[in-house]
């Protein structure tokens, strides 16, 4: 879906001032603005596919009944995250397959917009940034990054070249049942673990992060920005959800300079 | 290297370079150089900034993971209903979840071979039946020289955990200081009622309720309390950037809670060196972000 807009003999670009002189200096050319988005519908059922991890026992080691409700059970919305992961996929491939259409080697300054433009079931995702060519540079996969100018510069100095922009999440499911009811505050002292409310939080954050690290398959990533999400009632979700850039090292890190200490006077 | 009491001591720090200006054109061939090379060494991940990891470099540290501890404890139904003293089970259920969970950081820390953890999120959440505490961190490892040796030079016997930003950490640790552990401490006092004359005397007056004045000031003094216990019991002399929370509870107005944490630190150089500063101007202006909505 590439729809280069360039017109002849000049370019637009999202940089600032300082990051575009910064990107001339390190022969980083900006070739035009290119973006990716993303629009699309949640399925009814996004909400209740689930994939069990964990089928809570019943409290009081009854196997069923008339008046018994069902144990709880821990597990992850596979269908909220899958449309949410495909939907930042496709719109990163379209910015990346713009860019790669205008002849660039990169993406720098990618900002992301995730939103419900319409309401609770639609998703829209929007990515742009600044594509530019690379002075002396040889065949290679197009890199994007959320970086520019003298940001990026020390990125290059530190021995890192960019890969991509990353995005991974999980939502996490607790269905509560007699299990959560026997662990209520009624039922056990205070100060007692809530075992199932914890699981629900650690599920979320630790399987985005694991899937952070599949992506990153041996790369580095940074700048991670974690938000987590809970929305609690008789099924509590929590939803993770990670950005970040991914890098990979090129040359070892050299021991750097001691910092200095200043005292600013800009105020 | 430790101080013989278990406690982590420090050595010499830094191995001084001169300061080099940035060759961009350089930099930038560097780059070009580097498009479709294969990447080398080991992956992390950091919810540190590129600063905050150059920083940390030149200490002698770097990111390994992001990790995360949650725990959540429970609190009986009635514990708020208005009476008189501390709340003991509220009291009771944050110091667990507290202790919990940085314990689970730390094992975590431990499993991925960490020195420590920096830049620790702490996210409390008080609801009538649980208390929830989240930490989240970057956990660091010591960085090798080119003869493989550790670039840090503190050995520390468990990972430390601290609340502080890179940048704190590296004027700290240039200062001699050290952080030890994340401490904590939370009192929930009930304010007594006033006297039913008491309250309609003074309807049309502008008075102290001291009550309440006087229920913040224990609250206060028992989490302090607390907190300096928790400073002794983990080994440290300090306590750096503080936060605390003194509020009536939102669910039980008649309840004044104080929870306070931070870092503990303990001065491993011999003596406590001041950094010397230079005094800058910024000639940059404020950076102006490109937004989506300049598109319309």
């Amino acid at each position: 879906m590439a729809t280069g807009t360039e017109a002849a003999g000049a370019f637009d670009s999202g940089l600032t001032t300082p990051d575009f002189a910064a990107c001339l200096s390190m022969g980083l050319q900006p070739v035009g603005l290119v973006q990716g988005f993303f629009c699309g519908q949640l399925s009814s059922w996004s909400n209740y596919q689930a994939a069990v991890v964990t089928n809570y026992p019943c409290a009081f080691g009854w196997r069923g009944g008339q008046d018994h409700p069902p144990p709880g059970w821990l597990g992850t919305a596979t269908g909220l995250d899958d449309a949410w992961s495909t939907a930042f996929a496709t719109a990163h491939q379209r910015l990346a397959e713009e860019a790669t259409a205008r002849g660039a080697h990169g993406v720098v300054g990618v900002r992301v917009e995730m939103s419900h433009p319409t309401n609770d079931r639609s998703t829209e995702v929007h990515l742009f940034g600044t594509a530019v060519r690379l002075a002396g540079a040889g065949a290679g996969p197009l890199w994007t990054t959320r970086i520019a100018g003298h940001k990026l510069a020390k990125l290059v100095e530190a021995g890192y070249a960019p890969v991509s922009v990353l995005y991974a999440r999980c939502t996490a499911v607790m269905y509560e049942g007699c299990y959560m009811e026997h662990w209520g505050p009624n039922m056990v002292g205070a100060g007692s673990p809530l075992e199932p409310i914890q699981d629900v939080h650690n599920l979320a954050r630790s399987r985005a992060l694991q899937q952070a690290w599949h992506q990153a398959g041996g790369a580095s990533l940074y700048d991670v920005e974690l938000g987590a999400h809970e929305v609690e009632g008789s099924t509590t979700y929590v939803t993770c959800q990670i950005l970040g850039s991914l890098v990979r090292r090129v040359r070892p890190t050299l021991p750097l300079a001691a910092p200095v200490t200043t005292v600013g006077l800009g105020d | 290297m430790t101080d013989g009491t278990g406690g982590p001591t420090t050595g010499g720090i830094f191995a001084d370079r001169a300061h080099r200006e940035a060759d961009l054109g350089q930099i930038g061939r560097l780059l070009a150089e580097s498009h479709g090379a294969r990447g080398t060494g080991q992956g992390c991940t950091s919810s540190l900034s590129l600063d905050e990891v150059l920083l940390l470099h030149a200490v002698g540290l770097e990111p390994a993971a992001v990790v995360t501890a949650t725990a959540c404890t429970t609190i009986p139904t009635g514990s708020w209903t208005w009476s008189q003293g501390q709340v003991q089970a509220a009291d009771y259920a944050f110091s667990r979840a507290f202790l919990m969970t940085r314990n689970q950081l730390r094992a975590e820390a431990a499993r991925i071979g960490a020195v420590g953890v920096v830049a620790v999120d702490i996210e409390l959440q008080l609801s009538p039946h649980r208390y929830l505490v989240v930490m989240l961190g970057t956990a660091v490892r010591a960085a090798s020289d080119e003869h493989g040796q550790s670039r840090f030079p503190v050995r520390y016997p468990t990972p430390f955990l601290c609340d502080l930003s890179a940048r704190d950490f590296v004027v700290l640790s240039r200062a001699g200081w050290y952080p030890i552990d994340l401490v904590g401490g939370a009192s929930f006092v009930h304010a007594p009622r006033r006297g039913m004359g008491a309250a309609i005397g003074q309807v049309r007056q502008n008075v102290e309720l001291t009550n309440f004045t006087e229920t913040l000031y224990a609250a206060r003094e028992l989490a302090m309390e607390r907190i300096q216990q928790d400073i002794r019991e983990v080994g440290g002399t300090g306590l750096l950037d503080m936060r605390f929370v003194d509020r009536p509870v939102p669910f039980a107005g008649h309840v004044v809670r104080f929870t306070a944490y931070g870092t503990a630190v303990k001065l491993l150089a011999d003596t406590h060196s001041h950094p010397e500063l230079e005094m800058v101007v910024p000639l940059d202006d404020r950076t102006v972000r490109f937004e989506a909505s300049s598109l319309d």
